[in-house]
Order: C-alpha cells, then sequence, then structure tokens
C-alpha cells in the first residue's frame, strides 16, 4: 500500500474519523490499531518481523536504563547497538558482502566461493533501525527515559505514516506528541490533509512524468548516448526530489492530520550555496541523526586532532549515510564525493571568502547554488547506476554522439507530459525562491476566496485522478 | 467534528458524482447493478482505437468469463477475434467463448489459459498461434489489466482510464455518433493499410529471439490438456503472401519452420499459414496478417470442419 494509493487515502480517512471520535487519551491505539495493519497489508511477514525488532528493542530501552553501573551500561550499550546495526547490516549487506568476500578470495584460490542467501529485505528497516538506534543513544546518554508503554513504543517504529519512507523520526521528538494528542483543531486537520494533497500532487503530476527519462537511460545505458543522457543528467535531481519530497509532504501532511508534527526532510534544498548547507536542507532527518549521533560524538572525541577529526568524522558521516543508502559500491562513492567536497569547502572557507568579496553577491549566491546542484546531479549518477562501471559508462557516454539535437529517442514515453512536469517544477521553484527571501506565498494562497481555492483544490485533484495511472515506484521505499 | 465532516462531503461531491457515474455507465459490467447502456455497445466503445482495443479486451472478457465461465474456449490474439461463437454454436452446438486478445502476447494467452483452469474444467481448446508473436522480446502480459481490477476493485474508481470509458460510453449512448466507435483500419486506404503493415511487420521483427520458455510453457498446457482430457488444438491463421519477404528480409524462415514444428510436435495444428485462394488476394486482408472480417467465417467452416480446408483453393471469388 503506497502512500499514493487509493487504499491509503481510505485507511487514513477512517483512521481520521474514528481518531477524533475516541476521547484523547485512547487516540494513539486508534494510530497503533491503524499502523498495524498497514504494515500487515504490506504483508504479515513484515508485521511479524517489524513487532519481534519492536519488542526486542523496547526491552533493551528499559534493561541499559534499569542498569546501575557505568561499566554494565556501557557493555548493554554496545551489545544493544551492535544487535540492531547486526540486524539491520544481515538483511541489508549480506548479499553484498558475500560477493565481495567472493572477490578477495578468487584472488587466493578459485574453490572458496560463497553463495547467496535468500533473504527478503523487510521494507522501512533503515529508517525504523536508526529509529530505535536513536533511541537507545537517548537512553544511555540519560536525555530520555525508556519508553515504558510498549504500545506507545511499537507506535513510534512504525506508525504509518512514516512507515515506508521516513522521515527518520526521533523518539524525543516523536513520544511528547503521542502523549498530548489533541482534540479535532479545524486548521491543524485542514492543513493536514492539504499538504497531502501538496505531496501527492508534486509525486504524481510532477515527479512520476519525469521518471521515464531516468529509468530509461539508466536501465538501457547501451542504446543511449549524448544529449539524452546530459539531459537525464540535469534532470535526475529534480525528480528525485519531486518524488521524495512529495512521499515526505504526503507523510507530514497524513501525520498532522492526527495532530502530530514529523521531522522535515527538505528545506529548498537548490538553493542551498555549497554542498554543507545543501545536506543542511537535503533529508534532514537523515543528515541530522547522523550530525547528532555520528559527526558530533567522533568530533568530541577526536577533538585534539584539530581539523583532522572534523575530516575524519565528516567522512565516517557520510560514509555512513552513503551505505545507509544499500549495499552496493556506488552508494560507498556516493558518500566519499560529499565527504571529498564537504572537506574541499572546509578548509578552504578562507581562501574562498576572500575570493568572493571581489565578485557581486547575486553572482556568488547563484554561482554557488549552481554549482551545488551540479555536483549532487553528478552524485546522482552513483546513485542510480546499478554498479560503479556503469556509473563510468554514463559519464564517458554522455559526451559520445555529442550534438545539440535532441529527438528525444523514445527516452521520454509522451513528451507533453514531460514538458508540463518540468514547466511545474520551475513553478515550483520560483515559489521557493519567493519563500527564501521572506514572501509568505502560502499565507496568500490561504488569504484567497474559499472558491478560488476549492478551485485550486479541485484542478489538483484532478491531476492526479489524470496521471495516476502511470505504474508507481517510488525510489526512497528501497531503502 | 460534525460541521467539519460534512465541509468534507460538500467537499467531495464532485468526486461523489464521479463515482456515481461510473457506477451507472458501468463500462465494463463490473459493478453490474445498472445496465443503462448495452453491452453491445460497450463492446463497440471498448473496441474504439488503437490504444482501447488491447486493454478494453481484456477487462472486458476477464471479468465476463469470471462470471460466466465456459468450457470451450478460444485463446489467441487479434487474428482470431473475429471468431464468431454464435456461429461456432451453429456448427458445433457447443457454446464457446472467444479469449482472443487485440495485442495479446503469447504470455497473455498462457495467463488465459490457466485462468480459464481455475474457473471451470475445460472440454475443448483452439489454441489461435502466429509467428508474430512469437517473440521473447514481446515478453509483455496484458492479462495484468483484468487482474489488477479484481484484485484491486478500488482502482475501477481510482484510475482515469475507467472514468475515460464511461464518458466515451455515456457520449456513444446519446449521441449515437458512429465516428467515435468506427475501427481505424476500416477508415484507411490500401496504401495506407500497407504501410500499418510494413510499419508493425518492422516492429516486431527488428528485434527477434526464439522464445525458448514459450515451448515449455506450450508443452505444459499441453500436457495438462491430455492429463485432464481436454481436446486441444493449434490453430494457425492465414498470412497474406506479402509477409513472406519480410520473413526472409528479417532472417526468420527457420525460426518460423521451427515454429510450426514445435506446435506440430505438442499437439494436432491447423495450418491456415497460407491458403491458396486468401493469402494470395491483398485485398483479403486488412493488414499482411489480419484476413478482413468477411472471410473470417470460412476459416470457422474449416476449423470445426464444415467445409474442406482446401476450400478457398475451389472458391476465391466472393469469399462468401
Amino acid at each position: 500500500m503506497l502512500l499514493t494509493s487509493f487504499s491509503y487515502f481510505v485507511l487514513l480517512f477512517i483512521t481520521f474519523v474514528i481518531f477524533y471520535a475516541v476521547p484523547d487519551k485512547k487516540k494513539w491505539i486508534i494510530l497503533l490499531l491503524s499502523s498495524l495493519l498497514f504494515v500487515g497489508w504490506l504483508s504479515i511477514n513484515i508485521l511479524i518481523f517489524t513487532l519481534i525488532f519492536s519488542i526486542l528493542n523496547y526491552f533493551f530501552g528499559i534493561i541499559l536504563e534499569n542498569s546501575k553501573s557505568n561499566i554494565t551500561k556501557k557493555r548493554l550499550y554496545t551489545l544493544f547497538i551492535i544487535t540492531n546495526v547486526g540486524i539491520l547490516a544481515f538483511y541489508k549487506y549480506i548479499n553484498f558482502l558475500i560477493d565481495n568476500l567472493n572477490v578477495i578470495s578468487s584472488l587466493f584460490t578459485s574453490t572458496l566461493q560463497f553463495s547467496h542467501m535468500d533473504i527478503l529485505i523487510p521494507v522501512g528497516i533503515s529508517y525504523y533501525t536508526f529509529q530505535s538506534i536513536g533511541n537507545l543513544i537517548l537512553i544511555y546518554r540519560g536525555t530520555e527515559k525508556a519508553e515504558r508503554n510498549i504500545g506507545k513504543y511499537i507506535l513510534m517504529l512504525i506508525f504509518f505514516p512514516k512507515f515506508l519512507s521516513g522521515p527518520v523520526e526521533r523518539s524525543n521528538h516523536f513520544f511528547p506528541q503521542i502523549k498530548s494528542l489533541r482534540s479535532f483543531d479545524s486548521a491543524i486537520v485542514t492543513a493536514g490533509f492539504r499538504l497531502f494533497l501538496f505531496g501527492m500532487f508534486k509525486k504524481v503530476v510532477i515527479a512520476n512524468n519525469l521518471s521515464d527519462i531516468v529509468f530509461n537511460s539508466y536501465g538501457n545505458l547501451s542504446v543511449y548516448s549524448g544529449m539524452p543522457l546530459i539531459v537525464t543528467f540535469l534532470i535526475q535531481a529534480i525528480y528525485i526530489y519531486t518524488d521524495f519530497s512529495g512521499y515526505t509532504d504526503m507523510a507530514l501532511g497524513s501525520a498532522k492530520v492526527f495532530g502530530i508534527d514529523l521531522l522535515p526532510n527538505f528545506n529548498r534544498p537548490f538553493l542551498a550555496k555549497n554542498v554543507t548547507e545543501f545536506w543542511k536542507r537535503w533529508h534532514m532527518s537523515l543528515s541530522l541523526w547522523c550530525n547528532d549521533f555520528i559527526f558530533k560524538p567522533l568530533m568530541i572525541k577526536y577533538r585534539a586532532w584539530g581539523n583532522n577529526a572534523a575530516i575524519l568524522s565528516v567522512f565516517v558521516t557520510f560514509l555512513v549515510i552513503g551505505i545507509w543508502h544499500g549495499a552496493n559500491w556506488t552508494f560507498v562513492v556516493l558518500g566519499v564525493l560529499q565527504a571529498i567536497a564537504i572537506t574541499y569547502e572546509f578548509l578552504s572557507k578562507k581562501q574562498r571568502l576572500r575570493f568572493y568579496k571581489k565578485l557581486p553577491k547575486e553572482v556568488v549566491l547563484w554561482s554557488g547554488r549552481v554549482i551545488t546542484y551540479l555536483f549532487f546531479s553528478f552524485s546522482l549518477i552513483f546513485f542510480y547506476s546499478k554498479n560503479i562501471g556503469d556509473a563510468f559508462s554514463f559519464i564517458s557516454q554522455m559526451f559520445e554522439n555529442f550534438s545539440f539535437k535532441f529527438s528525444g529517442y523514445s527516452i521520454v514515453s509522451n513528451m507533453e507530459y514531460f514538458i508540463m512536469a518540468l514547466t511545474l517544477f520551475i513553478i515550483l521553484f520560483l515559489i521557493e525562491i519567493f519563500s527564501e527571501k521572506g514572501y509568505d506565498i502560502q499565507g496568500k494562497i490561504l488569504k484567497l476566496p474559499v472558491f478560488v481555492r476549492w478551485t485550486g483544490y479541485y484542478v489538483m485533484i484532478a491531476c492526479i485522478y489524470y496521471f495516476s495511472n502511470n505504474q508507481e515506484t517510488f525510489v526512497y521505499m528501497q531503502f | 467534528m460534525k460541521k467539519y465532516l460534512s465541509k468534507i462531503l460538500i467537499f467531495s461531491s464532485p468526486i461523489i458524482l464521479v463515482i456515481v457515474f461510473i457506477i451507472v455507465i458501468d463500462p465494463y459490467d463490473f459493478i453490474n447493478i445498472s445496465h443503462v447502456i448495452s453491452d453491445s455497445d460497450k463492446i463497440k466503445v471498448l473496441n474504439r482505437s488503437n490504444a482501447s482495443e488491447p486493454r478494453g479486451n481484456v477487462i472486458w472478457k476477464y471479468i465476463s468469463y469470471r462470471r460466466k465461465p465456459i468450457e470451450n474456449l478460444l485463446i489467441g490474439d487479434s487474428q482470431g477475434k473475429y471468431f464468431d461463437t454464435a456461429y461456432i454454436r451453429e456448427i458445433t452446438g457447443e457454446k464457446y467463448f472467444n479469449f482472443n486478445i487485440p495485442g495479446g502476447s503469447y504470455k497473455t494467452m498462457f495467463s488465459l489459459f490457466w485462468y480459464a483452469t481455475k474457473l471451470t474444467k475445460l472440454k475443448n481448446v483452439y489454441f489461435q498461434c502466429g509467428f508474430m508473436n512469437y517473440n521473447a522480446y514481446r515478453d509483455y502480459n496484458l492479462i495484468n489489466y483484468g487482474v489488477d481490477l479484481v484484485n484491486n476493485p478500488i482502482t475501477y474508481f481510482s484510475n482515469f482510464k475507467f472514468l475515460e470509458d464511461s464518458y466515451y460510453n455515456a457520449y456513444y449512448a446519446l449521441t449515437k455518433n458512429e465516428k467515435l466507435v468506427e475501427i481505424y483500419y476500416l477508415k484507411m486506404t490500401l496504401q495506407e493499410l500497407d504501410s500499418l503493415a510494413e510499419y508493425r511487420i518492422t516492429n516486431m521483427f527488428k528485434k527477434y529471439k526464439y522464445p525458448e520458455t514459450y515451448y515449455k510453457e506450450l508443452k505444459k498446457i499441453t500436457d495438462y490438456c491430455k492429463e485432464n482430457d481436454i481436446t486441444f488444438r493449434f490453430v494457425i491463421t492465414p498470412n497474406y503472401i506479402g509477409l513472406e519477404k519480410y520473413i526472409k528480409k528479417f532472417g526468420l524462415t527457420e525460426d518460423r519452420d521451427r515454429f510450426k514444428s514445435d506446435l506440430k510436435s505438442l499437439a494436432p495444428t491447423i495450418d491456415m499459414e497460407y491458403l491458396d485462394g486468401l493469402s494470395n488476394d491483398r485485398s483479403k486482408y486488412y493488414d499482411y496478417f489480419h484476413c478482413r472480417r468477411e472471410y473470417v467465417s470460412r476459416l470457422v467452416d474449416m476449423i470445426w470442419g464444415k467445409t474442406n480446408i482446401n476450400s478457398f483453393i475451389k472458391d476465391n471469388s466472393d469469399g462468401q
């Protein structure tokens, strides 16, 4: 059940009606039941796995909190973290490990080869494992108390709007909210539905109509070269942004209907002036998690190393971010590229600022934005490619048979829809630019007469309805 | 909260109207409550265009067979779509269901066969085969249109295509505008039909790989029929002789011969690929592999034994 499916909307709406019909203290039970139904609908096996995982971590938290001596606490903490990472690694990385072991062993002997394990990766595992680890870290640090209500703990991990694709929620952000679920507030509920609709529009009308070019290019690298790949290069970041942010808006909107604010994931990322800033605006819940639980502890631990501590912390953090996306060397490269860029920006900051002073402000601002966008697009080649070889083929083929002609080469199944989606993205981007400058565009829209607003909503619904026959794919669900 | 719910109801009224409209028109008899539009009109509308034909036929036949399974089947692609079951009944005295799907791949046909076996005990199966689709690259499966709808009935309202179908049904019912349901290839000149034929053949043959797995799947089907006492026949429908030029041009003669011998090794095969009196007359075809409707009853006569398979040799003047 994808968030864009009609069945999801039915579940959301029924949950909404029952949620506000029951007393405040029982509201979380409705959310838990809907979440169990949602996960069970995906697969009973996933539900069982997730429940066992949640119960295990629930007890880990309590045991950790109850341990008296610091040494025991530290040992238990290490054990619990290793268990969580181990579960994630087993499901997500075991076959990757086997592949690499086979490569290494083939250097010495041809007889020792390990075969792949036939396992299915439980959907959403990267998201809820990071959430449970985050909770354990906070308990260990003493900044959060272990949750005693097992139902609420399970809800924290499997809350249905965020189960498939995050955001990577933080327990200290989520628990206080479900402990004070409020009565019906029409303004909040409407804002939730509006955000949901807007997210769906972004995903179905914009992202889905841009997806062709990306999947066709990477799926048929032997066929394409030159202009189609250059266009793909330029479009792929827009596609992943509208796809993922659209889905995130739907998750955030769904949660808001129940008065719950999930962590935001995007803050106008294409307006970032450099890569360091980009990662403060892109997949924020993940980057913030890594910042708090990996980067900062490393910086503190190795602070005596000076700049080297920062470089080490950046590389480790972005390696984790890279590998979090999947078991493939391409994701390692993705992470390393970000780390190299951020390290460069960190080390060259003074010189760059000196140079920028000589240039007009707007030139500095926009050249920074363009370079950051192009850099991100470049690193996405490794994100979409099946392997490193394909990524390099993509890069080299971009400059083969180069021509300014772009006939489509059947790379886009419907050119009109593609252009429409691109135009809509440009409008969205302009709104982001104005919002960045402080114009309250949303506020202005909300002040429009009901008739105008409702017409706008109907147009969006009609577009979603029209374009929703396309095969649904959601890139970030695989993580 | 009550106020808010009524506001939602008002806001949703256009959506509710759309749902009611689809229920009333019911383009595929899926809901099967309202019958304001006749089935024959609905069939005309679903065949209205090249694009609507495959999807429309799969959904219509998938649902209709599910509701009323029949033990005698014709399975195949567009080459057999004009096999008239009423006429077959006249000859054989038995009811047949035509599961021929325009654009249907072999995978579609396999799935339709197994789908039918799940719903009823089959008695006679005529499996219409063409070499055109016997290609490993043509590996899509149209049955998913039907399966998806039955597995997720909500899509009847949430998929825009069904609203579009309902609209065309209503429009046709109100205006009786025949242009809407006019079959596109009937309007084409012979020259245009030739171009269409060349386009289609090139598309089908330019990328070719002999489908080894199809043989295995066909064997599974014929074995199943033997085990279950089902009379099974392959039927190769006639092509225009001009097709042969393309088969040679794309170097597929051996593959075509292998295709035919593979079929013959599995089950009795009614091979009408090139019929004297029919295959050498371009005017008796739409493109090179779709014999005109008016000659199909003659093929039915031959397949079900009313006339000799060589009847076209004797009488090639009128085709009736």
